[in-house]
């Protein structure tokens, strides 16, 4: 049985994960001006149509708003945690011009994403132990040594003894 | 929403919708909710009371507002950071001029009307 509705694809979560562009994390309101006919707005209607879905989903931290009819050209504008803002004319830009625009202007870098994705896969995984893990430390774990910080090894386990031991 | 200092406070963008209050106004302030079943979003509106000292928004504005380090009342959480959109007055960001959906209205010349909008448009305009 076929899926309902127009372009019923957007409505995956395959497709919503598919979006290329997360917007970083001192945005905090991302708002799309556009109008319903004309042919300076087809690429924002064309945005809000196939993308927005998928920007709500990577950035759940934003709020997404649209406003039709409002202005006479599309624009973005956003603002940050400082209360910075931030506005983008998208005129007569294509769908893929404006995605790259925000990426440039409001997106989170490749190297950002890496990072992100390296903590993720070292907390995931329950063996592990330290920053952004289920456990800060291996001393945690019954059957270990208790916490140096707590309780101080005995001196035949500390560096410094050891090395006067040599001498 | 976690404590910060107080220009780094949680800002969002709504819709003046009461104003019959002493200092303070009801904003719709929307955010997009995923409906799992649907596979859609939504918006989904919040009522947040706000504080404006100076009574200057009016019903049907479209106002920032930033949320408080330390809540003024009970309801109150949030205060008015800026009139984005004035209702009636709508300025363009870009351009800085006054404008309707169609046109400037400082452009004595070239005024629209809505017709003129849809006459030069061909089948390709349309998505």
């Amino acid at each position: 049985m076929p899926m309902r509705g127009r372009d019923p694809i957007r409505r995956t979560i395959q497709y919503l994960k598919q979006g290329k562009l997360h917007l970083r994390e001192n945005v905090q309101i991302f708002t799309i001006n556009y109008n319903q006919k004309g042919a300076a707005s087809k690429g924002a209607r064309d945005f809000i149509y196939w993308n927005l879905g998928q920007l709500q989903y990577k950035s759940p931290h934003v709020q997404i708003l649209t406003f039709k009819n409002l202005t006479p050209t599309p624009l973005i504008q956003s603002w940050l945690v400082t209360g910075e803002e931030v506005v983008m004319d998208i005129d007569s830009k294509d769908n893929n011009q404006i995605l790259e625009a925000i990426q440039k202007v409001l997106g989170k870098s490749a190297e950002t994403l890496a990072a992100e994705e390296r903590v993720r896969a070292k907390s995931d995984n329950p063996a592990n132990f330290g920053e952004g893990c289920l456990r800060k430390c291996i001393c945690e774990v019954p059957g270990q040594i208790p916490c140096p910080g707590v309780i101080p090894l005995p001196k035949e386990m500390r560096g410094k003894y050891k090395k006067m031991a040599e001498q | 929403m976690t404590s910060k200092a107080p220009n780094m406070m949680r800002l969002f963008l709504g819709q003046v919708f009461g104003i019959r209050m002493n200092r303070t106004i009801k904003v719709k302030v929307t955010k997009m909710e995923l409906d799992e079943y649907v596979m859609k979003y939504y918006s989904k509106p919040q009522i947040c009371y706000v504080y404006d000292g100076k009574y200057e928004t009016t019903s049907g504005d479209i106002v920032l507002i930033k949320e408080l380090p330390v809540p003024r009342s009970a309801k109150v959480r949030h205060s008015l950071e800026k009139i984005v959109y004035q209702v009636g007055r709508t300025i363009d960001p870009i351009t800085r001029r006054r404008c309707t959906y169609f046109s400037y209205l400082d452009d004595a010349g070239t005024k629209q009307t809505m017709d003129d909008v849809g006459k030069n448009q061909t089948n390709a305009d349309m998505e």
